[in-house]
């Protein structure tokens, strides 16, 4: 099976889709309004804001953005889903390039999110421009960028295994949304926090505070590609398990 | 005759959904360069049958085999199977070709000037580069058999392939399809409520009734032919028959007579 025709027409179509347009415009104007409501109300506009902004549409608003697409499009008469489900093509696949496609959709956003909120800093504080280029904070902005990527993937994950297991749009993201939420509320009390996967999307975030303000030593990075990695496999796993078991 | 002769054979296949059964025990063998049609009415089980044979819904029980093999569990098999859907599916967003190169990606094949002809003769090649969101439903059955056709299946599921369409252009899709059965010997099954309109394409019939099969024949042979019916009301019965479409002709032959005309009298005996 040709992939990259594949991928390259699932992201052709997705780009056509008002839905994704809207869901990026509405993070790209999250985004600006964030950083110009942590300019404006922090004392000394810095690096930091930025940091701050990304931070906190990535932990709050991308996570609901990024369930909400990849259970769109899973549905039973969705065309290109369809498409495959009726060609020999292992559901497994499916999953697979579906997975691939969520990477662009993170990637995109990311892109728009990071790239707006670091704009929108460097145009309130002119000075900082220098200080961005020469002291490789364009390094800790592209780690910071690639380790949200990695961190995002698990959240994919899990919104394409409800999609497999529920056979209704609507069923499969008022579960995903639901349990996202839940276990997230839940973690701390629990103390099961190091288990699950959205506690790892601070990290990227702590490391780059850290290094911003000339601190060593609180490293995570590990844990959160292990963390990221198991959880990515099993989910998706566990999606083609289900998927295939199931009638269509 | 052909370059490989391949059989589809279904035995006791059943398929159960909670407490209702869609499918009992259908066995048939199907073989190379065969056209078979299922007639049945609405919720007979026809697009179930279909459904199964492509492997989008599992089988309860049975087997479902190809050339002896299992046709879903061996994946060199499943690669002769195209299926489509009563009602394609299309990504609005994308243009006709891109569907083309889509499905040529999935089975990993490519857009051969056979399937240009074929899209030609449909009259849409001259829209493949159209957004499929613009095509009428008629042109989305076109395309979706051009795409069904592609990489040179040798079995291929049909749900109402002439929905929608113009006589004249069921009458290509038909031609195509009977060109492909007899010299590529490709195994075509078609349900189909437009009896009529396929009879003279067809090799074999298969009638479906409550998910059962009542009756299974070959088609060939069998040319139009008589029953004689006494009826109460010449009228009453005329206005009740013609409105089945398998009476190629009802004819009055007194009061109490009428001769109707039928090339499926082996299907109506039972």
């Amino acid at each position: 099976m040709d992939y990259k025709i594949i991928l390259t027409l699932n992201i052709k179509s997705s780009l056509n889709s008002i839905f994704f347009v809207l869901t990026n415009a509405s993070l790209l104007l999250l985004a600006s309004l964030t950083t110009f409501g942590y300019t404006l109300f922090d004392v000394g506009v810095d690096l930091n804001s930025a940091i701050k902004s990304i931070h906190s549409i990535t932990i709050t608003a991308l996570p609901l953005y990024i369930l909400v697409f990849s259970t769109h499009y899973f549905e039973g008469n969705k065309g290109k889903t369809v498409l495959m489900r009726h060609s020999v093509a292992s559901r497994y696949k499916i999953i697979i390039i579906k997975f691939f496609e969520m990477g662009f959709y993170i990637f995109i956003s990311l892109a728009a999110i990071q790239v707006t909120a670091w704009t929108v800093t460097l145009l309130c504080n002119t000075s900082l421009t220098s200080i961005f280029i020469h002291n490789n904070i364009l390094f800790l902005a592209t780690i910071l960028f690639l380790q949200s990527i990695i961190t995002c993937l698990p959240i994919a994950s899990f919104g394409i295994f409800w999609a497999s297991l529920l056979r209704s749009e609507m069923t499969a993201l008022g579960a995903s949304l639901g349990t996202y939420l839940i276990l997230d509320l839940v973690k701390n009390y629990f103390e099961i926090s190091k288990y699950f996967f959205s506690a790892y999307l601070d990290t990227p975030f702590q490391k780059a505070y850290d290094t911003l303000n000339g601190i060593s030593g609180f490293n995570q990075t590990l844990d959160l590609y292990i963390s990221s990695f198991i959880w990515t496999f099993f989910l998706l796993l566990a999606a083609s398990l289900v998927s295939k078991t199931m009638d269509h | 005759m052909f370059k490989k002769m391949n059989t589809l054979t279904l035995q006791d296949v059943k398929k159960n959904l909670q407490s209702r059964t869609l499918l009992n025990n259908i066995s048939f063998d199907l073989s190379s360069g065969s056209i078979t049609v299922i007639l049945g009415p609405n919720g007979a089980g026809k697009t179930t049958l279909l459904s199964v044979i492509a492997g989008i819904k599992q089988i309860t029980s049975g087997e479902i085999l190809w050339n002896g093999t299992s046709l879903h569990k061996q994946r060199q098999n499943r690669c002769v199977l195209r299926f489509q859907p009563e009602i394609p599916p299309m990504d609005p967003r994308l243009t006709g070709y891109d569907h083309l190169r889509y499905i040529a990606a999935l089975y990993d094949t490519k857009i051969s000037n056979e399937i240009l002809k074929i899209s030609e003769r449909l009259d849409i090649l001259s829209h493949l580069k159209s957004k499929t969101s613009t095509y009428s439903f008629g042109m989305r059955q076109k395309l979706a058999l051009t795409m069904t056709l592609l990489g040179d299946p040798d079995l291929v599921l049909l749900d109402e392939p002439t929905n929608g369409l113009d006589p004249i252009s069921s009458i290509i899709i038909l031609d195509i399809i009977k060109e492909i059965a007899t010299n590529r010997g490709v195994i075509f099954i078609i349900s189909s409520h437009r009896v009529q309109e396929i009879a003279d394409f067809i090799t074999h019939f298969l009638i479906l009734s409550n998910g059962t099969i009542l009756d299974s024949d070959k088609m060939a042979g069998i040319n139009s032919s008589a029953i004689h019916c006494v009826v109460d009301d010449t009228k009453c019965a005329l206005e009740i028959l013609t409105k089945y479409p398998i009476f190629d002709r009802i004819e009055v032959k007194s009061s109490f007579s009428i001769e109707l005309h039928t090339r499926y009298l082996l299907a109506l005996g039972k």
